[in-house]
């Protein structure tokens, strides 16, 4: 029998937290990480005859994403989504519903690769729940300890079309979703505090099929790693149920890092029954098209095309680094340094790995000094490792880098000094020039390092091998 | 009670309204809030007699938009005043009984 092959489909659902000052319906500040329960308010605890007042801050970046996001800006309204669950004390969750926000977007992962935005709507987030065991120092049964100030946080969910088609294409859609929201500065994108969380929807079909196979909901996944991984899981998972004749359950799975398995929820409620319904505490939102139009001018260039911006000036485009030197948001020094003089290929690379580490400091500094020291590099004069030790006094004293390089002693070996002293090494190692002269390529590694060792880490390894080669033809 | 009154929603259907609700209806109850909720139904229903195509739906009785507050902080209200009303609390937190469905 022909071996039936299967496609994964995949949708994400991202929730982002808005970087307001304050929550969505209530003046009680909006900050992660402080003591549990000291931003509430009866607003924000649903307490009887509070009303909630929408934040304007919180709509316009709301748009603001959605036009990022290439989605049309649309009049929209609130709906109330009804479910009993202690972190959300109304027991409803404010939320958009038939009328959200933005609608029809679309991500570029690539020059090739474009993924849908459905649509991409505010709510509100819930409180936070911490487990307590029962050997835990509360006497009474074990149960579980609310912390509302995350509730009444303005969310925004991002609701991508189902055409992501595999675990590593959904890692690269939620990179370049979080590289753009933290662009637009509306929030700060970090998954491992929950201001960033993702919801995989995934499910298999035969390749060749139209229909979609029944899908699971997976959830708790709080880094890339998990994301793929859980993925990957999920499709081989579901792939095994329909070989083994039985049919995928649609429903909500949660991820276990540890186990590396999902395992499936037990469901809040009977059946996904939310019984929408429009909020009446709150009234239609419209910004108007020119608030629209003034917040799509206030957007900064997106990260795709600053990515660009650095590859075109290489010969060997890499598309990693480029990805690294715009997420630190340091390719506009990069540019300036290009734009001074300094070789293109050279600096992506240190500024994707040596500088990468002290992005603040390198920000601090004159682009004239990191073009000098990148050019001592590139001409020869300095080695990787001298580079390397130039640009960590840079960080910290005014001087040039050749003053500082002259003063590690860098650069002050002449060849002819070198030459002396490699005549001198050879002499006393004449078996392991034999093999140079053979052509061993692994004992060239000998001697730099016997250099290396003579003259303290101050030669160039490139100079020394370059008057190896001179001098096994001469 | 009118037992001509027409049924458009079945027992079964106001006992999971009732259910997701977690509205505890014994039997009498099922079948006099089924009778009731029917009629108003029927009452809504005689909108559906008018032609309204041209009309938007209304989402909101306030002809209204666009009512916002700045994004600027206010005091919040003292954790030890709203948590000692709390039915339980822990030291920082409002404590509730284990969750169903989490582990």
């Amino acid at each position: 029998m022909e071996e039936e092959v299967y496609e994964p489909v995949i949708g994400l659902e991202v929730h982002c937290e808005l970087k307001t000052i304050t929550k969505l319906w209530c003046g009680c500040k909006n900050e992660f990480g402080v003591e549990p329960n000291t931003n509430i308010c009866p607003v924000c605890l649903g307490l009887p005859g509070s009303l909630p007042v929408l934040n304007e801050q919180a709509v316009k970046f709301a748009a603001m994403i959605g036009l990022a996001l290439n989605c049309e800006v649309k009049p929209s309204i609130f709906h109330r989504k009804n479910y009993f669950y202690p972190d959300m004390p109304k027991d409803f969750q404010i939320s958009q519903y038939d009328q959200p926000i933005n609608v029809n977007g679309f991500l570029k992962l690539d020059k090739n690769v474009t993924i849908g935005v459905v649509r991409a709507h505010m709510e509100e987030d819930t409180g936070k729940t911490t487990h307590i065991g029962s050997s835990g120092r509360i006497h009474e049964s074990s149960g579980a300890s609310i912390d509302y100030n995350r509730a009444g946080v303005p969310l925004v969910e991002i609701v991508s079309a189902p055409e992501i088609k595999s675990a590593e294409e959904a890692k690269k859609y939620v990179s370049e979703l979080r590289a753009i929201l933290v662009a637009t500065n509306t929030t700060d994108g970090k998954m491992e505090e929950g201001s960033m969380r993702v919801d995989a929807n995934v499910s298999v079909r035969k390749i060749g099929s139209i229909e979609f196979g029944t899908r699971t909901e997976i959830k708790n996944l709080n880094s890339l790693r998990s994301l793929v991984r859980a993925i990957d899981y999920e499709i081989s998972r579901q792939i095994n149920v329909i070989k083994n004749g039985e049919k995928v359950k649609q429903e909500t799975r949660h991820w276990n890092e540890d186990a590396s398995t999902t395992v499936p929820l037990r469901s809040k409620e009977e059946a996904d029954d939310y019984r929408y319904f429009p909020e009446p505490d709150l009234v239609e939102v419209d910004l108007g098209n020119d608030i629209v139009r003034q917040l799509k001018q206030s957007l900064p260039v997106m990260p795709l095309e600053r990515r660009q911006r650095i590859i075109e000036l290489l010969k060997n485009p890499n598309e990693d680094s480029a990805f690294i030197v715009v997420d630190l948001d340091l390719d506009g020094l990069l540019l300036e340094v290009v734009k001074q003089g300094a070789d293109a290929e050279l600096a992506l690379k240190r500024f994707s790995n040596e500088f990468a580490g002290y992005v603040e400091e390198v920000k601090a500094l004159q682009p004239e000094r990191l073009v000098e020291l990148l050019n001592l590099e590139q001409t020869g004069q300095l080695s990787a490792t001298q580079a390397k030790a130039v640009f960590a006094e840079m960080l910290t004293t005014k001087s040039s880098p050749s003053q500082i390089s002259t003063g590690l002693g860098f650069g002050g070996l002449e060849d002819s000094e070198l030459s002396e002293l490699l005549k001198g090494i050879i002499s006393n190692c004449p078996n392991e020039w034999n093999r140079f002269k053979d052509g061993d390529g692994k004992v060239q590694q000998f001697f730099i390092g016997q250099v290396m060792k003579a003259t303290k880490g101050q030669a160039n390894g490139k100079v020394v091998l370059s008057l190896l080669e001179a001098m096994k033809n001469s | 009670m009118d037992n001509n009154e027409e049924q458009i929603i079945s027992k079964q259907d106001v006992s999971y309204v009732a259910s997701l609700a977690r509205l505890d209806l014994n039997d009498d109850e099922l079948e006099s809030f089924t009778v009731q909720l029917s009629a108003v139904l029927v009452h809504a229903k005689d909108l559906s007699s008018i032609d309204l195509s041209d009309l938007p739906p209304t989402s909101h009785p306030l002809a209204l938009k666009n009512v916002f507050r700045l994004d600027t902080a206010r005091e919040s209200i003292s954790r030890e005043e709203v948590l000692s009303v709390a039915p339980q609390r822990t030291e920082t937190g409002f404590l509730v009984p284990p969750i169903l469905g989490e582990d």
